[in-house]
């Protein structure tokens, strides 16, 4: 589904992510653990396409075409989604309008028919009510007002709408108390169908007790250190990061 | 450069000879008022209120003042109509009234809804009273010359105490011609004490020639009185729209006024808002949607005379290809005018290099226990939420429409009267690419 080879992004001619080479089949849940300033969020906002990352070498595929040569919007179109770390408040823009945008253009794309108000509609209806997402919301400003955990719940809402084939979550669990965190990943959980794949990136194991992970690696100063089963998440849980940043400054 | 004509202030003079011995209630101000036109001249960019309004091109082409309507078929109206509300309607042709367009309809008992030109007539006193008495036409050439050739336009008076139940909409259509032209419309509101009443006037035009539309309104309001007042600015484009607005309003008064500046070669907005009474609040906005080498001009004072008031005014600018703006907003605070609160807005969303922005706030302050604010910003769209949108498979182009229409929707939002309200969406929309997209997803509500 996802096969990203030999990245290097940097900022500002600032190298950030320095060889990734990351394989993701369908079906699959992987995860990314890291310290903070490791790269995650980086490698998120490059697999969408944010134009301030420039990609200096290597390649990243999705379902057998490549990613870096389409716009974030063609990404998205194409089955990719990203529910950011810190999402953006837009006031002005009604929630439901920009949804409705946003479900057509990707129809659109994927050459389905248009949503009507009424299918449309009905589709929030269904979709809010498995992650209890208060639907009064949806008459707000795009994330405008909404408390942390709101807005974490309003990504993986989209994520739904969306329908994609390709999740990346960055730190979904970051601000979420233990009930909306249990929300979130049964939302989450609800979309493995087997062909769908998942990025789950994250600071803490805690998430994956929820959203159990079929492959967890490790990223420190951006580059993949280790891979392992969720075993490895229980682990780096009782060590820390520590451990394997020394190793990878031993071999550096 | 054509200096004969730019010092020519008496090219009217046959045409005002022909007005000047009607002999009616409002001889005299016509007559004072041409004559300060004379000693004003056009205004330069030499003077401040005209300072980022080039008038040379109107000074110096050679205008006559229409004197005949013309017969339009209603479906030129259509569009500017408002869609599912009945309306007292009175329809001008490059200033002259057309029956057969206009409708005005029952109105509540107790108001007058009509012609102007019969107001002088048969109201001539009410007239007299309060014409010219909220702008300053000494000062400014434009109020001058519309005061000196005040034939018609709307009377609209609410009697004390009385609501009026429909909007009243006056709507100027301009079909200009190889000779410029050149009309004067005058709306004269006058809202007596505890009145209630609904305004919009749509300035349309019909035809790309040049020709100078040159439209006054003025509201009168007595105490406890709620007016809003609307302002739809979508002239051809070779039409310079130089329009005025004075306003006064007594004690407990609320008085709303938004104009929307859509489309013309040149629009100009000047404003004069005077709080005469106690806890009065005046609400000035506007909207501005600048493409071409259009210009627009929101020029604003507003006096506080009294203590205990608030005033608003919330300008919007929207620049794209070589389009420019100016604004300028004067807060006049009285030293008896304790207790003001004032808030003064100017938000401009450059969308190219080549756009170009002017904005100034002004402050004369006299009293001390004052809340006086005011922001100017300049900027463009959030590449942020632009970022965001895309993320979501919503394209380029899509996503600048719906975050221009976010930006601009901000001073229309709070007005109450629905379709009115959608209206203006609608007239904004269908400036923004996509703006069909965006008009369908209205059936969510
Ligand atoms: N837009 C940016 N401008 C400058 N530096 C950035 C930017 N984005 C990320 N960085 C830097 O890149 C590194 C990795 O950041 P990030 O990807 O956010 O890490 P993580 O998500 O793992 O905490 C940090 O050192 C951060 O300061
Ligand atoms: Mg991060």
């Amino acid at each position: 589904m996802l096969e990203i080879t030999n990245l290097h992004a940097s900022v500002e001619d600032t190298p950030i992510l320095r060889g990734i080479n990351l394989t993701i089949p369908s079906g699959e849940v992987h995860s990314i653990m890291g310290p903070n300033g490791s790269g995650k969020s980086t490698l998120a906002r490059v697999l969408a396409g944010e134009e301030s990352y420039e990609v200096t070498e290597g390649s990243i595929i999705l379902d057998g075409k490549d990613l870096l040569d389409m716009d974030p919007d063609e990404r998205a179109c194409e089955g990719l989604f990203m529910a950011f770390q810190y999402p953006v408040e837009i006031p002005g823009v009604s929630t439901k309008y920009f949804l409705r945008a946003a479900v057509n253009a990707v129809r659109e794309h994927r050459e389905l028919s248009e949503l009507d108000a009424y299918e449309f509609l009905q589709l929030v209806k269904e979709k809010a009510a498995a992650l209890e997402l208060d639907t009064s919301l949806l008459d707000r400003s795009v994330n405008e007002g909404f408390s942390g955990g709101e807005k974490k719940r309003a990504e993986i809402f989209q994520m739904a709408m969306l329908d994609p084939k390709m999740c990346v979550l960055d730190e979904t669990d970051s601000g979420l108390d233990i009930d909306a965190l249990k929300i979130v990943s049964e939302g989450v959980n609800a979309l493995r169908d087997g062909n769908r794949s998942f990025l789950v990136i994250t600071h803490y194991q805690r998430l994956l007790d929820y959203i159990v992970p079929d492959v967890v690696h490790v990223l420190v100063d951006g580059r993949i250190a280790k891979t392992g089963d969720k075993e490895l998440a229980k682990q780096l849980e009782n060590e820390g990061y520590a451990s394997i940043e020394s190793t990878v400054a031993n071999s550096a | 450069m054509t200096t004969d004509t730019m010092n020519d202030h008496r090219q009217f003079e046959s045409e005002f000879a022909r007005l000047a011995d009607r002999g009616d209630a409002i001889s005299e101000l016509r007559r004072a008022a041409y004559d300060r036109f004379l000693e004003l001249g056009w205004p330069t960019m030499r003077g401040e209120a005209y300072r980022y309004t080039d008038c040379r091109p109107i000074a110096q082409a050679d205008l006559r003042l229409a004197t005949e309507g013309r017969d339009l078929p209603m479906d030129v109206l259509r569009p500017h109509l408002l869609e599912g509300v009945p309306t007292h309607r009175l329809v001008f042709v490059n200033g002259i009234f057309n029956e057969t367009l206009s409708d005005i309809g029952t109105v509540t008992e107790g108001v007058t809804v009509c012609r102007l030109a019969d107001a002088i007539t048969e109201q001539p006193e009410l007239v007299a009273r309060h014409l010219g008495t909220t702008i300053d036409w000494k000062q400014d050439a434009f109020d001058a010359l519309n005061t000196a050739f005040v034939e018609d336009g709307l009377l609209l008076h609410v009697p004390k105490g009385v609501h009026l139940e429909q909007p009243v909409h006056v709507v100027h259509v301009t079909v200009p011609g190889e000779q410029p032209i050149v009309s004067h419309p005058r709306t004269l509101i006058i809202a007596d004490d505890g009145s209630r009443a609904t305004c919009v006037e749509t300035c349309c035009g019909h035809g790309d020639e040049a020709c100078l539309v040159n439209p006054v309104t003025e509201i009168v309001a007595g105490d406890d009185v709620h007016v809003d007042h609307y302002r739809i600015v979508r002239e051809g484009k070779g039409t310079w729209h130089i329009g005025g607005f004075g306003l006064t309003q007594g004690n407990e008064s609320n008085v709303n006024s938004c104009c929307m500046a859509m489309e013309g070669a040149l629009i100009r907005n000047g404003m004069t808002g005077t709080l005469d009474g106690t806890n009065g609040m005046a609400n000035l906005r506007g909207l501005a949607i600048v493409d071409g080498d259009r210009h627009v001009d929101n020029f604003l004072r507003v006096n506080h005379m009294k203590p205990d008031c608030n005033s608003r005014e919330y300008f919007k600018h929207i620049l794209t290809d070589r389009g420019t703006t100016a604004f300028t907003g004067r807060i006049y605070v009285e030293l008896d005018a304790q207790k003001t609160d004032a808030v003064q807005t100017n938000m401009n969303l450059v969308l190219s290099e080549t756009a170009k922005v002017r904005t100034r706030p002004q402050l004369e302050i006299f009293a001390d226990d004052v809340k006086c604010t005011h922001g100017a910003t300049i900027g463009r769209l959030d590449e942020q939420a632009a970022f965001y949108l895309h993320a979501r498979g919503i394209g380029e182009e899509a996503a600048r429409s719906l975050l221009t229409f976010a930006f601009a929707n901000e001073v229309i939002e709070d007005i109450e009267f629905a379709p009115l309200r959608k209206k203006m969406e609608a007239l904004i929309l269908d400036r923004l690419p996509h703006g069909e997209l965006l008009r369908s997803m209205g059936d969510l509500d």
